[in-house]
C-alpha cells in the first residue's frame, strides 16, 4: 500500500503523545523531562517534513533545520541548569523540585 | 513495497524506542534508547527525500545534544527507577464508574423525555422528538427537579458514592488524556485537505532526481531567509555563553594568568640591578 | 405677646435646661424651671381672659411647614374656647407638678433631667391642642408620645421602667396607625388637612362614600374610627389599654401630669376638635360610646382587685376616659370636655397624694403594707378624702356636674345606645365609688400593716409638695360648680348641644348616680372597715372571678399568645433564615468566604512540579485546539 500523508502524520502524532507522555508522568527525574521534550520536538519535526514533502515546498525543511537548532541550543541550556540545579540542591528527583509551591 | 517496508520498520523501531525512553528504568539506558530513535528518525527522513536534515540529524542531535546527554547523566547520580508501570486498578474504576453514571443519566434523560412526550402526546401530539421546542426544554427541566425530589435516598447515596468515586481515580491527566483523544478522532472525521497549494508554495522545489537537498537548502536558506539563519547562529553563539557562564564556578585557590598585568610590566618596575661585591651577598 | 409666652416657655425651659444645665446646682434649676411654667401660666391665664372677653378665635400663622402642590402645611396656634381651655389646663398642672417635683425628686441625683423633660412634656401638649391643622397636631401626638416614654423611663436603670416604656410607645403607635390612616384618608377626600378648610368642607360632603372590594363605605364613618383608633391607643381605651398601668413605673408627678391630666386626655381632646366630622358619623359615635362605656366598667372591674396603689388610680383614669368618650359618643361634647377638665383636677390631686403617701412610707406602694396612717399624715389624708369625693360623683364636689351631665344626657338619649351606656355608666359610678373608698380605708384605716422602720420615718409631705395640692383641692371643690356655666353653653363650641332641660327626668333617675355612689361607699365601708375579714371570704368563695379580675382580664397574656410570639417567631425567622443565610450568605458575608475559598483552592493549583505545569500547558492546549475545531 502507497505510504502517504497519513501515516507520516500518525506516525508524528503517536511520537508526539508518547514525547507528552514521558513529560507528565512525572519520573524520577528532569533528565527524563528533558528526553521526553525532545522526542516531542522530534515528532513536529518529522510532522513538517511529511508536509513539505506532500506540498513539495522547502519552507517545511526549513523550519526543521531552525527548530534543530533551537532544539539543540535549548538541550544544552537545560542541561547546565540542571547541573548547577543538582550542585546547589543536591537532587534532580521531580518530586523534590517543588519549591516554587504556593 | 520496499518504501512501505521501510516505513514500517523504521517507524515501528522508532515508536518502540521512544516509549523504552520514557520506560526505562536506568537513565543511561533511556539516553541509549534515545540516540537509536534518532537513528530511526533519521531513516524517516530519508525516506521523506530530506536526506540533508536525516543528516544533520544524526550529526548534531546524537553526536552532540545526546553526547551532552550523556555526559550529564553521567556526572549526576542518579538512582534507577523503581515506579510501577500503571495505575490500572484506578484506570479501571475510573471507567466502571463513569459507566455506571452515565447510564444512569441516560435513564433518567430518557425517563424524562417519555413523560414529556407522553404528556405532550395526550395534550398537544406531539410525539416528534424533532418539535421541542424552549418551552418544552423549560417544561423538561422542572419536571426534571421535581423528579428529583421523587428519587429516593438510595438511588442518592448510589449515585453519590459513585461520583466520589469518580473523584478518586480520576486524575486530571486522564481527563485531558481523554479530551485530546476526543479531539483527535473528531480532527481525523473533519480533516479536509485542499487539492492543491499551487498558489501558496512559497518555496518550491525541483523532484530529488534533479536536485539535492542539501543544495535545494542551500539555494533558499542563504538568500531568502539569510535573516533567519543570522539569528539561529546568534542563537547558538548566546546558548554556548549561556551555558558557560550558568556553569562556570570561579576557583579562588587556583593561580591565573592575568594578562593585561603581565603586559603592563617593564623593565624598570620589574628588574632591578644590583652591585653585588665578592663574598658579600644582597 | 402672652400668647407667644404662653405656648414656648415651656420650650424655653426644656431647652435651657437639657443644654445648660449643667452649669447650675440643684436647686437652682428647680427655680428656673418652675418659674418659667409659671410665667407660662399666668400669660395663658391673661390671654384666657382677654380671649374671653373678645370673643374671637385667634390664628396665629408662626412658619410655613410643607409646601408641596396643593398641600400646604403652616407651623401656627389656633386659639378658640377648647384649645384655651387645654393650654389653660395644662399650663396649670404642669406648673403645680414642677413645683411638687421639686420635693419629691429631691433625693433625686438627676432630677433636673426631670425637670427638662417635664418641660418638654408640656410644650408638646400645648403645640398638640394649639394646632390648627392635623400635621401639626400629630407632631404633637408624637411628641406627647415620646416625651411619656421619656419620662416612664426614667429610672432608666430599672429593668420593669425601660419595658413599660417600650410597651407605652408601642401600644400608642399602634394607635397612631390609625391616626396617620385617617390623616391620609382626610387628605384624599378633602384635599385639605387644616380644620377651617375642612369645618367648611365636611357638610357639603355628606353622604360621601368610597368602594373598597366591592363595598360601599361610608367616609366620615370610616375616617371617624380611624381618628377614634388613634384616640384609643394615646388614651387607654379598652384594647389598647395595656400600656396605662405599666407606665405607673414612673414617678409619681409623671403620672399625674401625664397619665392623669394630658396625655390621655389628648385622645377625647382630637374627637372634640373633629367633632364636626363625628357629627355626620352616627354609627361611629354608636361606636365611641359603647366602646367608652365598656372601658368604663372594664376598668373599674380591675380596679377593685388591685393592691398597687397607683394602679388603682391608674385603672380609675381608665375608666374616667370612658366616660369622656361616653360624652363624645352620644354628641355632648361640651361634656366631654368639661368632665375632662374636672377629672384633670381631682385626679391629679388623687396622685399627687398618692404620691405624698409613698414618699411618706419611704416608697411603699403596696396597700397590703399601709393602713392605719390617718393619724400619722392627717393633711394628706384630708386631701385625699376630698380627691375621692370629687372623682366618685358626691354632690357638689366637681365630679358631680360632669359626671352626672354625661348619664342625664345617655339616659335622654333616644336610641338603645343610650340606655345601654347609661347603664353601664351606673354600675361604673358604683364601682368607681367602691374602690376609690377601698383605696382609702386600706391606706389610711384600718390597722397598720407597714413595718417598723417604715413608720419610724412616716412624715407629712414639705410645703411644695403641699402647696400644688391644696391649689387642686381648691379645683375639685369648685372647679364643677364655676365651669358649669362656663363649659355647658350653647356657644361653646358651636351648636351642639343635645339637651337643654333636665326637669323632665323623674327624681329617681336624677339622682339614680348619687345613690349609686352611696351604694359603692356603703359597700366599701362595710367590707373593709366593718367586717375587714369579708373580702378574704369573697376572694377564695369566688376565686376563679377574682383572678380574672386580679390579672387584668388577662389582656396582656392574650395579646402576648396572639401577636407578639408569632411577631417574635417571624422576626427569628427572617432573622435566621433570611437575613444570616440569604442576606449575608449571598452578600457580605458569602462573598468574603466565598473569595477566601476560592483564593486558597486557586493557591492549591500551585503545587511546585513541572508536571502539573505542563499538564495544565496541554490541556489549555487542548481546549484552543477545540475552540478552533468548533469555530468552523
Amino acid at each position: 500500500m502507497q505510504i502517504g500523508l497519513q501515516h507520516y502524520l500518525v506516525l508524528s502524532s503517536a511520537l508526539f503523545f508518547i514525547g507528552i507522555f514521558g513529560i507528565l508522568w512525572g519520573r524520577k527525574s528532569v533528565l527524563n523531562i528533558l528526553m521526553s521534550l525532545e522526542l516531542t520536538l522530534l515528532a513536529t519535526n518529522i510532522n513538517l517534513v511529511a508536509f513539505s514533502m506532500y506540498w513539495k515546498d522547502l519552507i517545511g525543511q526549513i523550519f526543521t533545520l531552525f527548530i534543530l537548532t533551537v532544539a539543540a541550543a535549548e538541550a544544552a541550556i537545560g542541561l547546565a541548569i540542571l547541573v548547577v540545579f543538582n550542585r546547589n540542591r543536591g537532587s534532580i528527583e521531580v518530586e523534590d523540585i517543588s519549591h516554587m509551591r504556593g | 513495497m520496499i518504501v512501505a517496508l521501510t516505513f514500517y520498520i523504521f517507524s515501528f523501531l522508532l515508536l518502540g524506542s521512544a516509549a523504552m525512553v520514557v520506560f526505562a528504568r536506568n537513565t543511561v539506558h533511556s539516553v541509549l534508547y534515545l540516540i537509536f530513535s534518532f537513528f530511526n528518525a533519521a531513516g524517516i527522513f530519508i525516506l521523506l527525500q530530506a536526506e540533508f536534515i536525516a543528516m544533520i540529524l544524526i550529526i548534531v542531535y546524537v553526536g552532540a545534544v545526546a553526547v551532552l546527554f550523556l555526559f550529564v547523566v553521567m556526572m549526576l547520580d542518579i538512582d534507577p527507577f523503581q515506579k510501577p508501570l500503571f495505575f490500572l486498578r484506578n484506570f479501571v474504576n475510573f471507567t466502571k464508574s463513569l459507566a455506571s453514571v452515565t447510564g444512569f443519566i441516560v435513564l433518567y434523560v430518557m425517563l424524562f423525555l417519555t413523560i414529556i412526550l407522553g404528556f405532550n402526546y395526550f395534550f398537544d401530539d406531539y410525539s416528534d422528538l424533532t418539535k421541542i421546542k424552549w418551552e418544552h426544554l423549560s417544561l423538561l427541566i422542572f419536571t426534571g427537579v421535581l423528579v428529583a425530589f421523587l428519587i429516593p435516598r438510595r438511588v442518592y447515596r448510589w449515585l453519590a458514592g459513585e461520583l466520589i468515586n469518580l473523584r478518586q481515580n480520576v486524575s486530571a491527566s486522564v481527563v485531558i488524556g481523554i479530551l485530546m483523544l476526543t479531539e483527535l478522532i473528531l480532527v481525523a472525521f473533519t480533516f479536509k485537505s485542499i487539492d492543491s497549494r499551487n498558489d501558496f508554495i512559497t518555496s518550491p522545489t525541483l523532484h530529488v532526481s534533479k536536485i539535492t537537498n542539501t543544495k535545494a537548502l542551500g539555494m533558499v536558506l542563504y538568500t531568502d531567509y539569510l535573516y533567519l539563519f543570522q539569528v539561529a547562529g546568534l542563537i547558538l553563539l548566546v546558548a554556548m555563553i549561556g551555558a558557560i557562564v550558568l556553569t562556570y564556578r570561579y576557583k579562588h585557590d587556583i593561580k591565573r594568568q592575568d594578562i593585561a598585568t603581565q603586559l603592563k610590566r617593564t623593565a624598570k618596575n620589574t628588574i632591578e640591578l644590583k652591585k653585588v661585591s665578592l663574598k658579600k651577598g644582597i | 405677646m402672652v400668647e407667644y409666652l404662653s405656648i414656648f416657655c415651656p420650650l424655653l425651659g426644656f431647652i435651657f435646661i437639657s443644654f445648660l444645665g449643667h452649669k447650675f446646682n440643684k436647686h437652682a434649676i428647680n427655680l428656673i424651671s418652675c418659674i418659667i411654667i409659671a410665667i407660662a401660666t399666668v400669660s395663658s391665664f391673661i390671654f384666657a381672659w382677654n380671649l374671653h372677653h373678645n370673643g374671637q378665635n385667634i390664628t396665629l400663622s408662626l412658619l410655613p411647614w410643607f409646601d408641596v402642590g396643593n398641600f400646604q402645611i403652616h407651623w401656627s396656634l389656633y386659639f378658640d374656647n377648647l384649645s384655651v381651655t387645654m393650654v389653660l389646663l395644662v399650663n396649670l398642672i404642669s406648673f403645680l407638678v414642677h413645683v411638687y417635683s421639686i420635693g419629691y425628686m429631691n433625693q433625686d441625683p438627676s432630677s433636673s433631667r426631670f425637670m427638662s423633660y417635664l418641660s418638654l412634656f408640656t410644650f408638646m401638649m400645648l403645640i398638640l391642642v394649639t394646632a390648627d391643622n392635623l400635621v401639626q397636631l400629630f407632631f404633637g401626638w408624637e411628641g406627647v408620645g415620646l416625651t411619656s416614654y421619656l419620662l416612664i423611663g426614667f429610672w432608666y436603670e430599672r429593668e420593669s421602667a425601660n419595658e413599660a416604656a417600650f410597651k407605652a410607645f408601642f401600644v400608642n403607635r399602634i394607635g397612631d396607625l390609625g391616626f396617620l390612616l385617617g390623616i391620609a384618608g382626610t387628605f384624599l377626600v378633602f384635599k385639605t388637612l387644616e380644620f377651617d378648610q375642612l369645618f367648611q368642607l365636611i357638610p357639603l360632603k355628606e353622604g360621601h362614600s368610597f368602594d373598597l372590594l366591592g363595598y360601599k363605605f361610608s367616609t366620615f364613618e370610616t375616617l371617624g374610627i380611624l381618628f377614634f383608633i388613634g384616640a384609643m391607643g394615646k388614651s387607654a381605651q379598652i384594647g389598647l389599654h395595656t400600656w396605662l398601668p405599666d407606665a405607673m413605673e414612673g414617678p409619681t408627678p409623671v403620672s399625674a401630669l401625664i397619665h392623669a391630666a394630658t396625655m390621655v386626655t389628648a385622645g377625647v381632646f382630637l374627637l372634640i376638635r373633629l367633632s364636626p366630622l363625628y357629627e355626620l358619623a352616627p354609627y361611629t359615635r354608636d361606636f365611641i360610646a359603647l366602646v367608652g362605656s365598656i372601658t368604663a366598667i372594664f376598668a373599674g372591674s380591675i380596679a377593685i382587685t388591685q393592691n398597687d396603689i397607683k394602679r388603682v388610680i391608674a385603672y380609675s383614669t381608665c375608666s374616667q376616659l370612658g366616660y369622656m368618650f361616653m360624652a363624645i359618643g352620644l354628641s355632648a361634647y361640651n361634656g366631654a370636655l368639661f368632665h375632662l377638665v374636672t377629672h384633670a383636677f381631682f385626679k391629679a390631686l388623687l396622685f399627687l397624694g398618692a404620691g405624698a403617701v409613698i414618699h411618706a412610707l419611704s416608697d411603699e406602694q403596696d396597700m397590703r403594707y399601709m393602713g392605719g396612717l390617718w393619724r400619722s399624715i392627717p393633711v394628706t389624708y384630708t386631701v385625699m378624702i376630698i380627691g375621692t369625693l370629687a372623682l366618685c360623683g358626691l354632690p357638689f364636689f366637681a365630679g358631680y356636674f360632669s359626671k352626672d351631665y354625661i348619664l342625664e344626657v345617655a339616659l335622654l338619649n333616644s336610641s338603645w345606645v343610650g340606655q345601654v351606656s347609661y347603664f353601664l355608666g351606673i354600675c361604673a359610678a358604683v364601682l368607681t365609688a367602691f374602690y376609690s373608698w377601698r383605696l382609702l380605708f386600706l391606706t389610711f384605716h384600718g390597722e397598720n400593716r407597714a413595718n417598723e422602720l417604715v413608720m419610724s420615718h412616716i412624715h407629712e409631705p414639705d410645703y411644695s409638695m403641699l402647696a400644688p395640692l391644696f391649689v387642686l383641692v381648691f379645683g375639685s371643690i369648685f372647679g364643677g360648680y364655676l365651669g358649669k356655666a362656663f363649659f355647658l353653653n350653647e356657644k361653646f363650641l358651636g351648636s351642639f348641644m343635645p339637651m337643654h332641660e333636665e326637669n323632665h327626668l323623674n327624681f329617681f333617675f336624677k339622682h339614680l348616680p348619687t345613690i349609686a355612689v352611696f351604694i359603692g361607699i356603703g359597700l366599701a365601708i362595710y367590707l373593709y372597715l366593718i367586717r375587714p375579714q369579708m373580702p378574704v371570704l369573697i376572694v377564695q368563695r369566688f376565686k376563679k372571678v377574682y383572678l380574672f379580675l386580679y390579672n387584668k382580664w388577662f389582656f396582656d397574656e392574650f395579646y402576648n399568645r396572639l401577636f407578639l410570639n408569632n411577631a417574635l417567631k417571624g422576626a427569628r425567622f427572617l432573622w435566621l433564615k433570611t437575613d444570616q443565610k440569604i442576606i449575608d450568605g449571598y452578600g457580605p458575608e458569602g462573598i468574603a468566604s466565598f473569595a477566601e475559598w476560592v483564593a486558597k483552592r486557586a493557591s492549591q493549583l500551585q503545587t511546585g512540579y513541572i508536571y502539573h505545569y505542563v499538564l495544565a500547558l496541554v490541556g489549555g492546549l487542548c481546549i484552543f485546539i477545540l475552540l478552533l475545531l468548533f469555530k468552523s
